[in-house]
């Protein structure tokens, strides 16, 4: 190559430089007045009724991206860039376009009352996610979880852990729940039941011995109960 | 099979092999990863949800573009070249050259989707718990959606421009997508014309949501044997149809 076509050569690859160089700063330019003018929050966003038509045959990787850009939207309101007023309308298009994802329906049932206090939506999520998937433990246990935790309701988590002990994918984990919840309620002949069951079916030798332990406690209190009769309130002797 | 019409497919398989439409096939795999490495921090537990949904999606997306971008061009370069006036100068008939043709595009997906699922599987080894054969009839129920669809590609190529029947084909696809909804419209809106309106739109185009259990399947379900069944019958009735139709429209095309 002779001199002058080496310099149009380095010409030319100093021009696309160049251009590289002023569309990164033009752009980052721009992302600097977008993040001051605070785009993060759209204005804009079509409802899951529309995307789920619009997606074709892609819904769920339309469901995807949208909880790629919730995880983010959720990252951003942890750093105070937003109040994540757009959280239900986001929500809302996962949902209706994969209404089986049911990391959703929990996350967002966590952050409804970690975030914001809204038990009650918070639990309406998991119930619509049930509406969706009656057949999967995590959200009926969730529901169960909150009412132990939060409400100290025990009948009620207990009725919700036995709901999702019945579920196809239910493990010990739901039926120990249930059967600690009954016993919390002073159900405790649904207890022993469930400990007695819980003991049959469990391979887990912890779990069979915490199981024997239950099952000898409950035994114990049903018979002083029994021996003093219904009206009996007094304080019954721990093992 | 007729020689004639194995000789055209396998040519033809070669042709879309010298298009370098396998690189397709890369640009799936670097998706695979992508969905894999750089976005797992982002899926927050659905890690194998996300690589299910993006392979199995990719696959027929990526089919559909070769389908759209090989398939609506492919009887009209050749008489554009005049290459088919050689072909159909042997003794090969008109509507031997185009099952040839639809043939050898619907081998070349078959490899690609083989290809694909080969490095689908091998991906979900990553995240753990994905890993399932049960994606398998699946990508079937995807491959029948292309076939059909390449099927729409070359009844289009017979009668118009490449651009045209690219852009009818992938019409088509849009159609077959929201027929069922363009059905349930008519019903909902509940005027006697506009309920058998929609009802014949219903019948007489491609219902290609028939071919779409992905969401199930990522989600733990399986596929009903039945389904499978009659989906394939569906598909080779819509392909036979495509077929005889385009074979009837290129049989009386005057070629120069």
């Amino acid at each position: 190559m002779n001199a002058a076509g080496l310099r149009g050569t380095l010409l030319r690859w100093a021009s696309v430089l160049a251009m590289l160089a002023v569309t990164v700063t033009t752009l980052h330019a721009m992302d600097g007045r977008a993040k001051a003018a605070g785009s993060s929050e759209r204005l804009y966003f079509p409802s899951g009724k529309f995307l789920t038509e619009s997606a074709l045959g892609f819904r769920e990787v339309m469901a995807d991206w949208l909880w790629f850009r919730f995880v983010q939207y959720y990252g951003a309101f942890k750093k105070g860039e937003n109040d994540l007023r757009y959280l239900d309308l986001l929500v809302d298009s996962i949902t209706r376009l994969d209404p089986k994802f049911i990391d959703a329906y929990y996350l967002v049932s966590l952050i409804y009352w970690s975030d914001f206090g809204r038990i009650d939506d918070s639990y309406d999520m998991l119930r619509r996610g049930i509406l969706h998937n009656p057949d999967k433990a995590a959200l009926p246990f969730q529901i169960g979880f909150m009412h132990y935790v939060l409400d100290q309701d025990y009948p009620r988590a207990a009725h919700w852990f036995e709901m999702a002990s019945r579920c196809h994918d239910a493990g010990p984990r739901e039926v120990r729940f249930a059967a600690y919840a009954r016993y919390r309620a002073g159900d405790d002949r649904v207890s022993l039941a469930l400990w007695k069951d819980l003991k049959l079916n469990s391979k887990s030798p912890q779990m069979k011995d915490l199981a024997d332990r239950m099952i000898a406690k409950l035994e114990h209190r049903l018979k002083v109960r029994d021996e003093y009769g219904p009206g009996f309130i007094g304080p019954i002797p721990e093992m | 099979m007729n020689q004639r019409i194995l000789a055209l497919a396998l040519n033809t398989f070669r042709e879309t092999v010298r298009d370098r439409v396998f690189y397709l096939v890369a640009v799936f795999g670097f998706a695979m990863l992508a969905s894999t490495a750089v976005l797992s921090p982002l899926t927050v537990g659905a890690q194998g949800k996300i690589m299910s949904d993006v392979g199995l999606a990719g696959m027929v997306a990526f089919g559909l573009l070769v389908v759209v971008f090989v398939g609506s061009g492919m009887v009209r370069k050749e008489m554009d070249k005049g290459t088919i006036v050689t072909i159909l100068a042997k003794p090969v008939g008109r509507r031997e050259y185009l099952v040839g043709k639809f043939l050898g595009l619907n081998l070349t997906l078959s490899a690609m989707l083989l290809v694909m699922t080969a490095m689908f599987l091998l991906l979900l080894l990553v995240a753990p718990g994905a890993f399932s054969l049960r994606y398998l009839p699946v990508v079937y129920l995807g491959f029948l959606e292309l076939t059909l669809v390449n099927a729409v590609a070359v009844f289009f190529s017979t009668c118009v421009s490449p651009v045209l029947a690219a852009v009818f084909t992938l019409g088509t696809f849009v159609v077959g997508h929201l027929s069922q909804s363009i059905r349930d419209f008519g019903r909902l809106e509940g005027g006697q014309a506009s309920r058998i309106m929609t009802e014949v739109v219903y019948y007489l185009t491609p219902n290609l949501e028939v071919f779409n259990v992905r969401g199930d399947v990522v989600h733990g379900g399986t596929v009903d044997p039945a389904l499978l069944g009659l989906a394939t019958l569906y598909a080779a009735g819509w392909t036979v149809i495509l077929l005889i139709v385009a074979g009837a429209v290129f049989a009386r095309r005057e070629l120069k």
